[in-house]
This record gives C-alpha cells, structure tokens and sequence, in this order.
C-alpha cells in the first residue's frame, strides 16, 4: 500500500500511470489518498474536523469542497456530533472513521484503504460496506483487508496475497462462502 | 497554485498552534527552560552585566538559532514516530517546506517569552530604551540564520530517519553552540563564522556601536544558504534512502 501510495519506492520493478508523463510518486501525491493500518496520522490534541481540513490542505483540496464532503460524509457515518471533538477522547473505532473521513473528503480518484474496519463495531462494517458500495461507482478504491465480512459481496476484484507474492487473482464479487473456499485453497497450496 | 500553499500555510498554523497549546505542561517547561538559561548567563556571568544590550543582542540570535535547529529535527523524529511523516510524504508540498513552516510558528511562538524577558531585563537593569532599536534590528537580521540552522537541523532529522533517534546529542549540541559562538562575548576566532547566526550577531553588535559592516552581511546571507542547501541535499539524501529500503514505520 505504500508503494501504491508513492510513500516508499520498490527495489524492482517499477508501477506506471497512464498518464506516465510525471513520475509515479509525483503522480500518486496528487491523485492518491491513503490511510494506512492503525490509528497513526492523526493529529491527537486537535479536532477531528481540524485534522480532515489539515489533510486536506496537504492534497492541495478546495477546503469549501471538503467542508460540504465532510457534511454529507459526517451524517453517513453517524459522525455530527463526534467531529468536533478532539481524537485523543475518541475510541479506536471512532478514530478509524476519523481516518476514513480524512481520505473520503478529498477529490483523490484512488483511494488506498489499509485495514480500514479495524477497531470499528459492526454496524460501522457494515457502514463501511455500503459506502464503499457507493464509492466504487465515482472512484477506485483498493483495501486491505484481513476482514472478510467487509470485502465479500462488496468487492469486484480480489487478490490473495501470501508471503509478499499473490497467490490467487479473482475477477467478480465473492459472498463469505466463495471468499473462504478460495482462501482455504490458497493455504492450502502454500 | 499561490492559493493552495496559502490554504496550506493558514492549515499549519492553526493545527501547529492548537497542538502546541494544548501539551501545556510541554510549553510550561520549555518557557522555564528557556528563562532560566537567560537569567542565569546575565546573572552568573558579571562581564555581561556591563553591556546588557550586547548580551540580549546574542541571546536572541542564539535562541531563535537553536529553536530553529531544535525544532527542524525533533519534529522530524517525533513525526517519525506517530505517523505523521507518512501523511506528510503524501503531500503535494515537500515535506521540508512544511516543516520549515512549522518552524517559522514555534520561532513566533518563543518570541512571546522572549519580548516579555528583554521587556523585563530592561527595567531590571534600567537600561536605555533607545537601545530597544538595536534588539529589534536583531529579529530582522536573524532571518538568514533562521534558514542556516533549519538546514543543519534537516542534517539531524536525516540522521534521525537512518538512526531512528539522535538521543541527547542535539540537546548537546544546542548548548555547546551557546559556549562555543559568541553569543556572551565577541567573536575570537574567524571558524566561529561558520555557525550560522555568528556573523548576524557581529553585524547587529557593530551597528549598535555605530561600526561599518561591509563585506559580513554578503558572507553571513552565503553562509546561511551554504547551510540550508546543505541541510536540504543531506535531509533529501536519507529520505530517498529510506523510501528505497526502509517503511517509514518501525520507530
């Protein structure tokens, strides 16, 4: 996801846009927005809201755009209320969709999501599902998940990735069981 | 393109600001810190007694130096260590331009104590108040030594990304500047001129002694740029390595 994100550069090989004009990494800065796994990136003695604006203004977004993102974002995750408030008094779950707000408010066409339904309860799963459900239609969005009850029946394309390698590529959605057999398949293999 | 660095700019300073406020026992110690070690050159060392105004003259060069030395690397390795370098490598600004701005912030920030503390020796020491003119010339011609310590703080913060901690070293090093310059006495030797803000206290010492300073502002502004160029290329150098072989993320 790093590499991905243009944080960090392989040892070999190397990713390409389309649009190869610019290098990969300069590219990803401006089209990417990435949250990695656990609740780092957040600013703790701030607000939630001050934290999405400062992301914000770091991808170079239009802040009106994010503001009126973050209403309608905010209300889709049951979030009004907890916005103002600052992270340090917020459970993981809660700091979690903090960190998916900071990426959703963006215009980024790519988003990368790493580990997003760690810390989060199950309606916020399922919460999670929908949106992302809605979000596949306007942008890409590739997660990483350990989490199969939020990737079955949402995703359109899965890679089972062991030991640094994939393992298995599969091209449509999957429901729990199709999702487990293939998993048990590729440990199997390995 | 203006209008997104402004955005960027006035984001920094209100999250900088909120987030330094609000570690208050971290402000609290630090301004002690930082009090203590004026009152304690002026009232422990007799010969600065004589010419106050020398004294605070160096002081302010020193103390905006080594917050801008201080800050450029323990941000760095503090940043490092919660994640916060990660979203700052995905901006669309190079990471040194947002430090360097966050710098500038806790610089203004010290400034606050350090009016209140010049405003007090002044009366303590009934000092002349037309001297205030030279003190105030001194905040204008930091400036240069504000990149030239920044740049040899991006050294430390390199070597806090390759090391993942520089320890006590820099706290170290702060306080040998302050013996080894001539912040408390006038410059001896010509190497002192190669600490960055050396140059800019000789400068603003002779102008309040009513001496020329001809060729030292032109070396002094050279120097400073020397440092950061240097600071930027060796900062730029680690980060490269670290995004080739390292993760960012095992602090």
């Amino acid at each position: 996801m790093k590499l991905l994100a243009g944080i960090i550069e392989s040892n070999e090989g190397e990713i390409k846009q389309i649009d190869a004009n610019i290098k990969y990494p300069q590219w990803a800065k401006s089209n990417i927005a990435y949250i990695p796994a656990g609740d780092r990136t957040l600013y703790y003695k701030i607000s939630v809201k001050e934290n999405i604006l400062y992301y914000a203004a770091l991808k170079g977004e239009n802040i009106n755009e994010v503001l009126n993102k973050l209403t309608y974002y905010a209300n889709k995750f049951v979030m009004e209320d907890l916005i103002t408030r600052k992270v340090e008094t917020l459970s993981t779950g809660q700091k979690k969709k903090a960190q998916l707000l900071c990426v959703l408010c963006t215009s980024k066409k790519l988003l990368l999501l790493d580990e997003p339904s760690s810390g989060l309860d199950i309606d916020s799963v399922y919460e999670l599902q929908r949106l992302l459900t809605e979000l596949k239609e306007e942008r890409k969005i590739i997660v990483s998940s350990h989490d199969f009850n939020l990737i079955s029946n949402v995703t359109d394309e899965y890679y089972f990735v062991e030991a640094g390698t994939i393992a298995k590529h599969h091209l449509g959605t999957l429901n729990q069981d199709d999702f487990l057999a293939i998993y048990n398949e590729v440990k199997g293999m390995l | 393109m203006i209008s997104k660095y402004l955005t960027m700019i006035k984001y920094q300073i209100i999250v900088s600001f909120k987030h330094n406020i609000n570690y208050k026992l971290n402000l609290i110690s630090e301004g002690a810190l930082f009090t203590a070690t004026y009152f304690g050159l002026i009232f422990f060392n007799t010969n600065l007694q004589h010419d106050i105004t020398m004294f605070i003259i160096g002081f302010i060069f020193w103390s905006i130096g080594v917050i801008a030395l201080g800050s450029s690397s323990s941000l760095i390795e503090s940043n490092a260590k919660n994640g916060l370098l990660e979203l700052k490598m995905q901006s669309e600004f190079p990471i040194v331009f947002i430090n360097f701005i966050v710098t500038l912030i806790i610089i203004m920030t010290r400034l606050v104590t350090l009016l209140i503390l010049i405003t007090l020796t002044f009366v303590m020491f009934k000092e002349q108040f037309g001297n205030i003119l030279p003190v105030m010339f001194s905040f204008i011609i930091a400036i240069p030594a504000i990149f030239g310590m920044f740049g040899i703080g991006l050294i430390f913060g390199g070597i806090t990304i390759a090391e993942k901690s520089v320890g006590s070293f820099l706290m170290i090093f702060q306080g040998v500047l302050l013996f080894l310059g001539n912040t408390t006495r006038p410059m001896i030797y010509s190497f002192e001129s190669l600490i960055p803000y050396v140059l800019g206290i000789e400068i603003t010492r002779n102008l309040y002694t009513g001496e020329t300073v001809p060729m030292q502002i032109l070396l002094y502004i050279v120097i400073n740029l020397l440092w950061f160029g240097v600071g930027c290329t060796v900062f730029q150098y680690f980060i490269n390595r670290e995004r080739k072989y390292g993760i960012f993320d095992t602090y």
